[in-house]
């Protein structure tokens, strides 16, 4: 066991050893840094060009407005007052609505409230726009979740899941509270958008850092001694995909945890036990955002273990560090220009396994399910475990390939 | 202690790199020629069980060469090794000795022993991207070294050594050689001439000739020739002869040829070396190339 620790602390130190494996871990915390700080950065424009005040007050007024509202649920009342505070709007086309002083002195303390409700009133052939939401009925207002639920169970079922797998999401609904008491939950919100760029750096980084842990032993020529010593084709693989697995996790865990920490000291801890659906307005899973961020990270940690493992994989089967490289790159950034239609459900499913959908928040809160021999499996919960196994599976690979490499 | 090669080959595609090679290796040091591409590092690389021969077989006392077993009393000197720039000597040492399952404590002990041994330690420090080629081949060497192996393969160990280096890593191959097998290819004959207990030589995958070196020197024996002769001469028997050696002197060229009989004149028999018979045959190899 001692040599195998001995193996790992060497295994770290060539990682460490290298100028680019060091710059890219650098980088990789600077730029998550600045994509949840470049947010409140600047200033906000009227549409005259003029700066109107910076973002940082800005999220200061919304968060304050949204504390105001905390605590209330969303129900007739709500939606009607909020309403009347939109119906005070002016509105003409040759300026933005947001940009007006009825704006600002009473409707976008309910703007939340709005952005929740319109979701639930949009349709494909009409837009809820804040014409409407101004002019909005009591009788309207007291359909709210009945509107709601109706929405819910039609776009359910016009999906090509199993009618076991669609039951069991309407039935889920059930659990949800209603009616949804509304919480300021920014930093939850924000969380879970800046999360998808902290998994695709966790991701790039660990494909830049493992690309040669094996290749680069082919390309400096000291596969020969490797392969030739006692424990070159055993132990060291092991050892090398402890280091693999364990720098990926630990870089998704500290950059999971700088993110979170980054987005409540901006935009403030509350929320943690306020519905998903003040988020996803739509949406029957039973959880609080709170739930939400710890199955986010679960999941983002596993697909960059997942990232990890395949990188090693490949690294064994490829000559080059750059070949893993490139390979690597084209299955983390492909996906996210691609769309694969819900109709194909086992299609868009395993869409949803790559790695850069498994950081994708929407992938994880989708209402398709996966489905396997019979039994419905939640995303949330069918992902992470998936890419675990993946990873162990890509690990026993990798340790086969280097195992029987043939020195030409 | 038998290291045995059961009619080894292996083959590229259509290109035949080793050729049903049969040998066995017993305690001793046993010098591997053979021109480039002859098949030599192709061998090695199978012995040390990190390339699969096409058929045939290598196994140490029935240890196929595949076993973790195996690669414990092996070591290793490949001919253009890889090491880590960033590494010092030392750290190189110490991981090498954690790959071949040293304990910590044996594993320090024989890194300094090794390094001094090749008079690296006052560069065990330093990092191996400030070493020079030759610093870098003793410390490849060192490695080898490490687990006290059994058996022993140095591809070109002498490479990139200076005259006092070789002739001291001579001697302690020498020494080495006394309770273990080692097999060493160099393209430098006089280093095989003076440690090689058996000489074999490879040509175009096949081993061609394994003995010590007065059996093999018995092919050319009495038909090594030297002499001075005019220059139309030396070109005439350019022309006819492997020629060993060539240089201009005051009465015309000398000349150090291989032949049956006597080539000209004033042709004077000389002692046999392994250098004649190394260009023996790989001259004419070239002849008939070139034909």
């Amino acid at each position: 066991m001692n040599t195998f620790w001995n193996l790992v602390s060497y295994e770290y130190k060539k990682i460490f050893k290298r100028k680019g494996a060091v710059i890219t871990l650098i980088l990789a915390a600077a730029v998550s840094l600045f994509s949840v700080f470049g947010t409140i950065i600047g200033y906000i424009y009227d549409s005259n060009g003029e700066p109107v005040m910076s973002r940082y007050d800005d999220m200061k007024t919304d968060l304050e407005y949204a504390r105001e509202l905390s605590g209330r649920a969303i129900d007739t009342e709500l939606i009607m007052e909020a309403s009347e505070a939109y119906s005070k709007l002016e509105l003409n086309s040759a300026e933005k609505y947001t940009d007006s002083e009825e704006y600002e002195n009473y409707a976008r303390k309910y703007s939340e409230i709005y952005s929740i409700v319109r979701s639930v009133y949009n349709t494909s052939s009409e837009l809820f726009d804040v014409q409407t939401f101004g002019n909005m009925t009591k009788e309207q207002a007291d359909n709210f979740y009945e509107i709601r639920r109706q929405k819910q169970e039609q776009a359910i079922m016009q999906t090509n899941m199993s009618d076991a797998a669609k039951q069991s999401v309407i039935g889920l609904d059930s659990g949800v509270e209603k009616p949804i008491v509304f919480e300021a939950s920014e930093g939850y919100t924000r969380f879970f958008a800046i999360m998808y760029t902290t998994g695709i750096i966790i991701a790039v980084a660990a494909a830049i850092i493992f690309a040669p842990l094996f290749s680069g032993e082919y390309t400096s020529g000291a596969d020969s001694l490797i392969l030739s010593s006692k424990h070159g084709k055993s132990l060291l693989v092991w050892a090398k995909l402890f280091v693999s697995f364990t720098l990926s996790a630990g870089l998704s865990v500290i950059l999971t945890v700088l993110t979170y920490a980054e987005c409540m000291a901006i935009w403030g801890t509350d929320g943690a036990d306020a519905a998903i659906q003040l988020q996803v307005p739509m949406m029957s899973y039973p959880l609080t955002m709170g739930q939400c961020a710890l199955l986010y990270s679960v999941s983002v940690f596993a697909a960059c273990i997942m990232t990890a493992a395949l990188t090693a994989m490949l690294s064994a089967a490829i000559k080059t560090p750059s070949g893993t490289i490139v390979i690597m790159s084209v299955i983390i950034i492909a996906p996210m220009m691609l769309n694969v239609s819900e109709d194909i459900v086992w299609l868009y499913k395993l869409f949803c396994l790559l790695p850069s959908n498994m950081m994708a928040f929407w992938c994880i809160i989708d209402s398709i399910q996966f489905e396997l021999f019979g039994l419905v499996i939640r995303p949330y919960i069918f992902t992470p475990v998936f890419a675990l196994v993946a990873a162990v599976l890509f690990g026993i690979s990798a340790y086969r390939i280097f195992g029987k490499k043939q020195v030409n | 202690m038998e290291l045995t090669l059961d009619r080894v080959t292996k083959n590229y595609g259509s290109k035949i790199a080793c050729d049903r090679i049969s040998l066995t290796l017993t305690k001793g040091v046993y010098g591997l020629l053979g021109a480039n591409g002859a098949g030599k590092t192709t061998l090695m690389r199978m012995m040390c069980g990190i390339l699969e021969p096409t058929s045939g077989s290598i196994s140490y006392d029935g240890i196929d060469v595949s076993r973790e077993e195996y690669r414990d009393v092996l070591g290793y000197l490949p001919q253009d090794f890889g090491y880590y720039p960033e590494f010092t000597a030392q750290d190189f040492m110490m991981y090498i000795a954690a790959l071949k399952g040293l304990p910590k404590a044996k594993a320090k002990v024989r890194t300094t022993e090794l390094l001094e041994l090749v008079s690296l330690k006052n560069e065990a420090k330093k990092k191996i991207k400030t070493f020079s080629g030759g610093m870098k081949q003793r410390l490849g060497i060192a490695q080898a070294m490490l687990n006290d192996p059994k058996i022993l393969v140095l591809d070109e160990p002498t490479a990139g050594l200076d005259p006092k280096e070789r002739v001291r890593f001579r001697n302690l191959i020498s020494r080495m050689g006394a309770d273990r097998i080692i097999l060493l290819s160099t393209h430098i004959v006089s280093d095989i001439e003076h440690i090689a207990d058996t000489i074999l030589v490879m040509k175009s995958g096949q081993l061609i000739h394994s003995g010590s070196l007065d059996e093999i020197i018995e092919v050319i024996r009495g038909k090594v020739w030297e002499c001075t002769v005019p220059q139309d001469v030396a070109d005439m028997l350019t022309e006819k002869y492997p020629i060993i050696n060539t240089r201009n002197a005051a009465e015309g060229v000398f000349l150090r040829l291989v032949c049956d009989k006597k080539p000209c004149e004033n042709a004077v028999n000389t002692e046999a070396t392994l250098e004649d018979l190394y260009l023996y045959y790989f001259s004419v190899e070239e002849r008939t190339d070139n034909k």
